[in-house]
């Protein structure tokens, strides 16, 4: 448990504040540069994902390949072929984007950084990026995708149980309204 | 006063949970370490009734493996990422697609199988010991299949492999085990992750 709030000592009439404001700063200007790299690549990886080209070239792909995806433990043999070329096509597009707007940017860096800043950066990019270095996420996309194609979309009203405290309360739970998680 | 004694309580407070937090919770446990590593063997040797049954799940829905499965399988001090290939004679050409980013390999063989099904078990091991990504890594070579009358012995196996003379250099495990009993598989795979921790101390320069 971190003593986060600043440690008051009453004194008689003088009221005297400790903070760690200096220990802060120096934290702040030392890991600032580091950190302003990475948000900018987060913010243009961003654009390149939300671009249509990139969306158009995701869903090419996935079209091409998602019906020899099953939803099984075991893995076929051809999934492998399948993610190297996922790898060779989507991440190298995204790599060969970021270089435009960033001359020195380099991925594997890039990477290293990740895994430091990963609770700072949207699931969602963070999901995606995950596709290109972990086959099972790589895996569950197509699944995800295929079931989606399929008409099997993901049905949460199962999972989530809203069940009223107050006795007195008007609304049944069967007609709670369930919000897909943030 | 009236303050410093509420700080002092304070700090007693804090004083106390932490002591009781280090003698009694000890805080969060500490993640433990995972290692990846490739597991293979010829169809029918055991491999994913084994793993199934370290992960403590029903083998009764066994079939033979025909491409590849991922499990992470708990063990006291690590996590084991293991990559699991089917072992049937059109899927062993594969193997070797699957040997990036290995840090250790496990073997299962039938001790019990045919002279030829030995024979190309043997012939799969030397071929796993020498190749280039996996030369340098420790190995795992489960002699599966104990239980069964035909089984042949710890020692009859060590010869016939030619461990010691072909796998000078490496650091192998030879552990003879059977699905009934699970104690001899697990003290292999310790005894093979105390392996894959030495070589991870290894490979960092400046690590104690």
């Amino acid at each position: 448990m971190a003593w986060k709030s600043p440690v008051v000592f009453g004194t008689g009439d003088r009221v005297v504040e400790m903070e760690d404001a200096e220990e802060e700063n120096l934290a702040i200007s030392v890991s600032s540069d580091v950190d302003a790299e990475f948000d900018a690549v987060v913010g243009h990886l961003e654009d390149i994902i939300m671009d249509e080209e990139f969306q158009q070239l995701q869903r090419h792909f996935m079209d091409k390949y998602y019906l020899e995806f099953e939803n099984t433990e075991e893995n076929k043999l051809s999934y492998t072929p399948i993610f190297q070329e996922y790898i060779d096509l989507l991440e190298k597009y995204i790599e060969q984007q970021l270089i435009e707007r960033i001359p020195a940017f380099n991925m594997t860096t890039f990477n290293t950084s990740l895994q430091q800043h990963k609770d700072e950066i949207s699931g969602d990019i963070f999901d995606m990026l995950l596709t290109f270095t972990d086959f099972l996420a790589f895996k569950e996309m197509f699944l995800d995708y295929r079931a989606e194609k399929e008409g099997r979309g993901l049905d949460f009203s199962g999972d989530l149980v809203v069940t009223s405290l107050s006795k007195s309360s008007s609304l049944s739970p069967a007609s709670n309204n369930i919000r897909p998680f943030q | 006063m009236g303050q410093c004694l509420e700080l002092t309580a304070a700090v007693c407070r804090i004083g106390v949970y932490s002591c009781f937090r280090a003698f009694c919770c000890k805080g969060p446990p500490s993640p433990r370490t995972e290692y990846d590593v490739v597991c293979v063997g010829l169809t029918g040797s055991g491999k994913s009734s084994l793993l199934t049954q370290l992960c403590s799940e029903s083998t009764e829905s066994i079939i033979p493996t025909t491409g590849f499965s991922i499990k992470a399988v708990p063990f006291q001090n690590a996590i084991l990422n293991v990559k699991e290939l089917g072992g049937a004679d059109n899927i062993r050409k594969y193997w070797s697609r699957y040997y990036q980013g290995s840090q250790g390999v496990v073997f299962v063989l039938d001790s019990a199988s045919s002279e030829d099904d030995l024979e190309t078990a043997r012939n799969e091991l030397h071929s796993a010991l020498q190749h280039p990504q996996l030369c340098t890594m420790p190995f795992l070579i489960l002699a599966n299949h104990q239980d069964k009358p035909a089984a042949r012995s710890l020692q009859e196996i060590k010869k016939y492999f030619e461990l010691e003379p072909l796998a000078r250099g490496q650091r192998w495990i030879l552990q003879p085990c059977s699905v009934e009993n699970m104690d001899a598989v697990k003290e292999g795979f310790n005894q093979f992750i105390n392996l894959l921790e030495e070589n991870d101390h290894e490979h960092i320069p400046g690590r104690i």
